[in-house]
């Protein structure tokens, strides 16, 4: 690749960049590698056999729009709409019990996890009157008053803590076991790697817009 | 310097790449329909 070209597009919403891209063709790679290891499990379930490649497919959209997302709103609606997707891919085969109970569980915390982190957008909204990554950064690099610095913090620690469940990190990672076992294997390697990875990049890229970052502590 | 058409390609390349899969799914779905439902279609007709 030539120069590195790393700008918003999308009218902000979207942000291009080189290692954005290469993150990107990770998740692309990784999730076609499964799309494809999962055809023989496709193939013992006669029913709905081509759902699971549409929805799968439109899993790596969201996970696409997640990575390369430029305003936190963006990422709030990518991660719910990505959530969808894998409520029904976990209860793809419904005659499963473990497949039943895992997807009800993924639900409740998924649930859980979207409404701290949508609740620390509409704090940060409130403060910050934008939620975009530019406005936020410019905004945590000022002089904040005491006052306001003690919602951001909540707001920070809302947003932190629905990433943690979202990343089955600490205290998501008791449930996090337990929905993996019920998953079927394509599934639970979707959700693993090329997921995994995608939110992981956008908490990375979160992080750099200066959220711990305040200049008045 | 302005990004030139192989830059941008090259930029949005994973999203290429997930819409020549969905091409690909569309062209799989329409032969498996050509495939097994006309004949049921007809047979219902018949």
């Amino acid at each position: 690749m030539g120069p590195a070209y790393s700008m918003p597009v999308a009218n902000n919403y979207l942000y291009v960049s080189k290692g954005l891209t290469v993150s990107k063709l990770f998740v692309v790679l990784t999730s076609l590698f499964v799309l494809h290891l999962s055809e023989n499990y496709i193939r013992e379930q006669s029913r709905h056999v081509l759902e699971f490649s549409v929805i799968i497919l439109l899993a790596i959209l969201l996970l696409l729009v997640l990575v390369s997302a430029n305003n936190l709103m963006l990422v709030f609606f990518s991660l719910a709409g990505f959530s969808l997707n894998l409520y029904i891919l976990i209860l793809y085969d419904g005659a499963d019990l473990a497949s039943r109970e895992a997807s009800l569980k993924y639900f409740y915390l998924s649930t859980l996890s979207s409404g701290l982190i949508l609740f620390g957008i509409l704090l940060m909204y409130v403060m910050i009157g934008d939620v975009t990554y530019y406005t936020i950064r410019f905004y945590m690099s000022t002089d904040i008053d005491p006052k306001t610095l003690s919602v951001l913090s909540a707001a920070v620690l809302f947003i932190l803590l629905g990433f943690f469940f979202k990343l089955s990190a600490f205290p998501g990672h008791l449930w996090a076991v337990e929905v993996y076992d019920g998953s079927p294997m394509p599934v639970m390697a979707f959700f693993i790697l090329p997921a995994k990875v995608a939110i992981f990049i956008t908490f990375l890229r979160l992080l750099n817009t200066g959220l711990l970052d305040f200049s008045s502590i | 310097m302005a990004p030139t058409g192989t830059d941008i390609f090259l930029l949005f390349l994973p999203e290429i790449t997930l819409a020549v899969m969905i091409t690909y799914l569309i062209s799989v779905i329409a032969t498996e329909l050509a495939a097994n439902r006309a004949p049921k279609v007809l047979a219902i007709e018949c």
